[in-house]
């Protein structure tokens, strides 16, 4: 159980002819899960077997292309890390997706682009709030708080058009709001840089900042959290809060790559892949262990594998099989992880 | 912040009490603190008082409501009825942050360490310390170096040897946990600590480390001393005042000059 070489393993010993850089870099290596090499290499690999399959796998274009799509599931994940680092999990994640879709698109008719994007984060980030509320304050389990904000916020979405798309974004006037799904700055697309900023900030938040040291202690050990002094009740409506801002932004940007409001935009298939991009980079659902990089990795798997399967011509219904047995595969890698440590 | 980590390294423990009119008066005093749970009465009002300088073991069976007064000492839950007051301030804690700021530390039994967290960052939980100005506060800003430096040396300095302050506490022994549950509590402790079996789970040497621990605490800084334990080795050697709880009533207390093991045992057991 006990790991013998812990001590050493920090310590690496010096290593005749080796410079101290050299020493250096060798610890940082080391002190990477290795669960998390292991991914790494799976990934490579997997990549190189499209890659000969299908060489177009390797097209800039299609690069880019998988990137973009990424980019959506990610920045929904990066909020789902955070209420699964805290021991909770958030299913309503998928309806606010609906619901974002539909008011932002109705907002951006009536008021503009600027008030379209700032009602669909307000409402998105709403939701979030009322789940941490729900959860911090009336101690309601998160499964069970954030499966009722699913019911309201799908339905929420459906009363707000009537069960109907919005339709009529795609014209000139909206044109810097296609610019936020569709759009490039330089060559790269724009949901891709705003991935980017996300994954920084939340980068910062978990690592450099005392709001992440207090997710990370709720979820290794809440009553310690809080008789340490940690106000568990409002670090967790902000991660719920975080958590429905992600979930809004990811939904203006799938809005604008089909310029139409869609209450059945998000819905089972974008939950299941934030949970499975957490999941897959293996942070635990226990809560306390896990980052966001194992999240980005985990998306970048789902999202490539999907392409490459897509390429071979392997139908979506397999694909959810393959996805569904990299899942059990992956935690099955992070439980023999934990038993090693 | 306290002197601990403020001091500088020549000196081990730097203040020296000094025995002034004023701290004749007790620490801290308990009057007649009621709670119950539903229909069971946990502690049916407890008296008693904590000098400075003093350990004062919290001895009692299973039950007899010896967590419970730690508890509501320590902010976590509150009382039914009466009061208790530190330094003759009459306190009212409604959350352990509270009691923290009040000068009360506590090490509890199950509940000491996050062990996904490095050293470090559980030594500071919930007092983390922030730089970046206005903006850093707003923002929580970590000043990791500082709390990783400070970690090391006051750990150090009440010789508590761990590998790393950034080592994740779950690749540590458990009495090595222990002793960085014990020793962030003396860390932040300016005037009470409350331990619930705080050697329990130690081997006989890392025992014997805390219990030395706590009297050089308790003899060069005038720190006291609230102990739960169930070893009456141990509670004997370090206690100077020994509270016997019995069903939660105050059964009883004791002064170590005055009474013998064998007398502390009846009490608790009934058979005195």
């Amino acid at each position: 159980m006990k790991r013998i070489d812990s001590g050493q393993r920090h310590n690496p010993p010096v290593r005749i002819g080796e410079s101290g850089e050299a020493r250096k870099w060798r610890k940082k290596f080391q002190d990477i899960p290795r669960d998390m090499i292991i991914l790494f290499f799976a990934f490579l690999v997997m990549c190189a077997i499209f890659a000969i399959l299908k060489p177009q796998f390797l097209n800039l274009r299609n690069i880019i292309n998988v990137l973009r799509q990424i980019a959506v599931v990610f920045i929904l994940a990066s909020g789902q890390t955070f209420v699964i680092l805290s021991g909770g999990i958030d299913l309503s994640q998928g309806s606010i997706v609906n619901l974002v879709s539909v008011v932002s698109a109705d907002i951006v008719i009536q008021h503009g682009v600027f008030w379209g994007v700032m009602a669909g984060l307000g409402a998105g980030t709403l939701c979030g709030v009322m789940s941490g509320l729900f959860v911090g304050k009336a101690k309601i389990q998160p499964f069970i708080a954030t499966l009722g904000m699913l019911f309201v916020a799908s339905g929420g979405a459906l009363v707000y058009t009537g069960g109907i798309a919005i339709f009529g974004l795609d014209k000139p006037m909206y044109q810097s709001f296609f610019w936020l799904g569709g759009g490039y700055m330089g060559p790269i697309p724009v949901p891709v840089i705003i991935a980017v900023a996300v994954l920084t900030i939340v980068y910062l938040l978990m690592y450099r900042m005392r709001f992440g040291r207090h997710v990370f202690a709720i979820g290794g050990n809440e009553n310690v959290a809080l008789v340490s002094g940690v106000n568990v009740v409002r670090t967790k409506i902000i991660i719920f809060t975080l958590s429905g801002f992600a979930v809004a932004l990811g939904g203006i940007i799938l809005t604008s790559r089909i310029l139409s409001g869609q209450p059945y935009l998000g819905g089972f298939k974008m939950l299941m892949e934030s949970i499975a991009s957490v999941v897959i980079g293996g942070t635990s659902l226990k809560g306390g262990e896990g980052g966001i990089f194992r999240t980005l990795m985990g998306a970048l798997f789902i999202g490539f594998l999907g392409n490459g399967l897509n390429l071979l011509g392997v139908s979506t219904f397999v694909q959810q099989i393959v996805i569904g047995m990299i899942i059990i595969l992956s935690v099955w890698l992070s439980v023999l992880r934990s038993r090693q440590i | 912040m306290i002197n601990l980590l403020t001091a500088n390294g020549a000196q081990e423990f730097p203040m020296t009490p000094t025995k002034s009119s004023a701290e004749r008066t007790p620490l801290l005093v308990i009057e007649n603190i009621t709670k119950s749970f539903g229909a069971v009465q946990a502690l049916q009002g407890i008296s008693f008082t904590v000098d400075r300088g003093e350990v004062v073991a919290l001895v009692g069976d299973n039950g007899a409501g010896k967590s419970t007064l730690a508890k509501i000492l320590s902010g976590l839950y509150p009382p039914d009825s009466g009061r208790f007051f530190l330094d003759g301030q009459p306190c009212q804690f409604y959350s352990p942050a509270e009691a923290r700021a009040a000068g009360i530390e506590t090490v509890y039994q199950d509940l000491a360490l996050v062990e996904q967290l490095d050293v470090a960052e559980n030594v500071f939980l919930g007092k983390e310390y922030i730089h970046g100005g206005v903006l850093g506060q707003w923002i929580g800003w970590l000043d990791r170096n500082r709390m990783r430096r400070e970690t090391s040396s006051a750990l150090n300095q009440l010789h508590i040897k761990i590998p790393a302050p950034t080592l994740p506490v779950r690749r540590m022994s458990g009495g090595q946990r222990q002793c960085i549950a014990i020793g962030r509590a003396l860390i932040w402790g300016r005037k009470l600590l409350i331990m619930d079996e705080p050697v329990a789970a130690l081997g006989v040497d890392e025992t014997e480390q805390v219990l030395q621990m706590i009297e050089k605490l308790r003899d060069s800084q005038g720190f006291a001393f609230l102990v739960i334990s169930h070893n009456m080795q141990h509670v004997y050697r370090i206690a100077d005042k020994i509270v016997v709880l019995r069903q939660g009533k105050h059964r009883i207390t004791l002064h170590k000059e005055e009474t013998t093991m064998q007398e502390i045992v009846a009490y608790i057991t009934g058979a005195k």
